[in-house]
């Protein structure tokens, strides 16, 4: 990899984000009331964040969408509506559930492909996409209320950064950089939180993760002409702490926080086990 | 915040315009699909292979079109890969024993470097991206013998890759015995010409094609 090449990943694809993502955060502390930050702040500091990282992205990232994935800054900018206004209070939960499955059916549609190669054809994945991108986002709704802040950013950083890794090295360093942006924005609200910050200033994100992140992960793991299925399963890793905070394992008091950490390594343990388990040569 | 439920149809507009825009134009479209490649050589017109009236089938049982890239830094570390499917004709007048044109259309997710990993990425977006642009093509314009060389000829053409159509050239050995007609060729193209403009920092810009018709081609690389 050139210093080039390298500094505009790590610059572009990564400090960027970040710096405007925490650029957002700050704003929207001060400028929306409390209630409407915690809703807004996070899901607004991610599109701006992934948005303004994909501005910076090369030709091959246009504005104008020719293939599928060109259109996840647009999802994300949708998300970063419909999500906060999803967790409003007021909106009950199949409100707020029928709004995740509608932004899943449109984001399946865009990011499915209409090539005539695509095994499961696009009339099988589009529905699938839009299940597994409406459960993503619907499971990780619940988070933000019941899992400490710091452990729910680091997590949805790192299985974003691992899904971008991963692409890197098993799809293509232009589709890794773009979900290399998600990463870096996620990354920049876990630091603009701080430590002061907790899971509920994450509320409203969800959505947006869902889209973007899985969104990214289905574009990486259609590519090859083998899917790497494992890649679906990195976005789904913040499930883990769904199955301890909310679902079976929530019980466990204090040693929550330990249960949820060895709950998400297994998870991303098992997801890069599974697309790493047939092994390739070095090009 | 009861006051947000009357918001939730406006929330349709948004989806809804990206819905509409998708379906105007679904993804993938305006991406006219890739074409390319070439060369050819004829073999003996009453070979099994061979068509009628001196056309003959090409394939990868009587052909091979080889390319080579190689890295920018440090050692070129040269990496050959071949297209494994492809199909084409050649059309020789038998009287005159002499290659009057030829086609060749490439399936170009058949290419192979024997290893996997390389294959991969040379097939997606970065390189071949085979999902977008499926096929290439090349199909001769002209095919002229080289000035005070016997059995060299110039080869002229459009070769079609990704998504773009250029006219090129490459010499050629074409010869006709028992076997049929035989052809070698090589040429070297600027991969960026076509629309492959990614990682020039790692792999160079010009790829070496080599096309052999009427030997031995077994399609391994």
């Amino acid at each position: 990899m050139s210093t080039e090449l390298a500094f505009e990943i790590l610059v572009y694809g990564a400090l960027v984000p970040a710096a405007v993502a925490i650029g957002a955060l700050w704003i929207a502390r001060r400028v929306l009331p409390p209630t409407s930050s915690s809703r807004h702040a996070a899901a607004l500091a991610f599109a701006g964040g992934f948005c303004a990282g994909y501005a910076l992205l090369p030709e091959w990232a246009p504005w104008s969408p020719s293939r599928h994935w060109h259109w996840l800054p647009y999802l994300a900018a949708a998300a970063a509506v419909t999500g906060p206004i999803a967790v409003a209070a007021g909106v009950s939960r199949p409100e707020r559930w029928l709004l995740c499955l509608l932004s899943a059916i449109v984001a399946a549609w865009l990011l499915v492909p209409t090539w005539a190669s695509l095994q499961p054809p696009r009339t099988t994945w589009v529905p699938l996409l839009a299940g597994y991108l409406f459960l993503l986002a619907a499971l990780l709704d619940d988070l933000p209320d019941r899992v400490p802040g710091p452990m729910l950013r680091g997590v949805l950083f790192v299985v974003a950064a691992t899904a971008a890794a991963v692409i890197a090295d098993r799809v293509s360093i232009s589709q890794a950089r773009v979900a290399g942006l998600a990463a870096g924005a996620l990354g920049g609200i876990a630091v603009g939180s701080g430590r002061r910050g907790n899971g509920v200033q994450l509320r409203g994100l969800a959505p947006a993760f869902a889209i973007v992140v899985g969104g990214g992960a289905f574009a990486g793991c259609i590519d090859p002409p083998k899917p790497l299925y494992g890649l679906l399963l990195a976005p789904a890793v913040p499930l883990a702490l769904w199955v301890c905070a909310v679902g079976p394992l929530r019980r466990l008091g204090a040693k929550a926080a330990v249960v949820q950490a060895i709950a998400v390594a297994i998870a991303l343990a098992g997801a890069l086990a599974l697309v790493y388990g047939d092994g390739a040569e070095a090009s | 915040m009861p006051a947000i439920r009357p918001l939730l149809p406006v929330l349709s507009i948004p989806l809804a315009c990206l819905f509409i825009a998708g379906c105007s134009k679904a993804p993938g479209d305006g991406f006219p699909a890739a074409q390319a490649a070439g060369a050819a050589t004829a073999r003996k017109t009453d070979d099994a292979a061979a068509g009628e009236s001196g056309t003959v089938a090409l394939s990868p049982e009587n052909a091979r079109i080889e390319f080579i890239g190689t890295h920018v830094k440090g050692e070129p570390n040269p990496r050959r890969g071949v297209f494994q499917k492809f199909s084409g004709t050649a059309k020789v007048d038998e009287a005159a024993k002499s290659l009057k044109a030829v086609s060749v259309e490439i399936q170009t997710d058949s290419l192979s470097t024997s290893i996997e990993k390389l294959d991969n990425h040379l097939k997606n977006e970065d390189f071949f991206d085979v999902r977008e642009h499926p096929t290439a093509r090349f199909e001769s314009t002209s095919i002229r013998q080289a000035e005070d060389k016997t059995g060299e000829y110039v080869v002229t053409g459009n070769l079609s890759l990704l998504a773009a159509t250029k006219e090129i050239s490459f010499p050629a050995k074409i010869s006709f015995d028992d076997g049929g007609l035989k052809l070698t060729g090589g040429l070297t193209i600027d991969r960026t010409e076509f629309g492959m403009e990614r990682l020039q920092d790692s792999v160079h810009k010009e790829v070496e094609i080599n096309v052999r018709i009427g030997q031995t081609t077994a399609a391994d690389p």
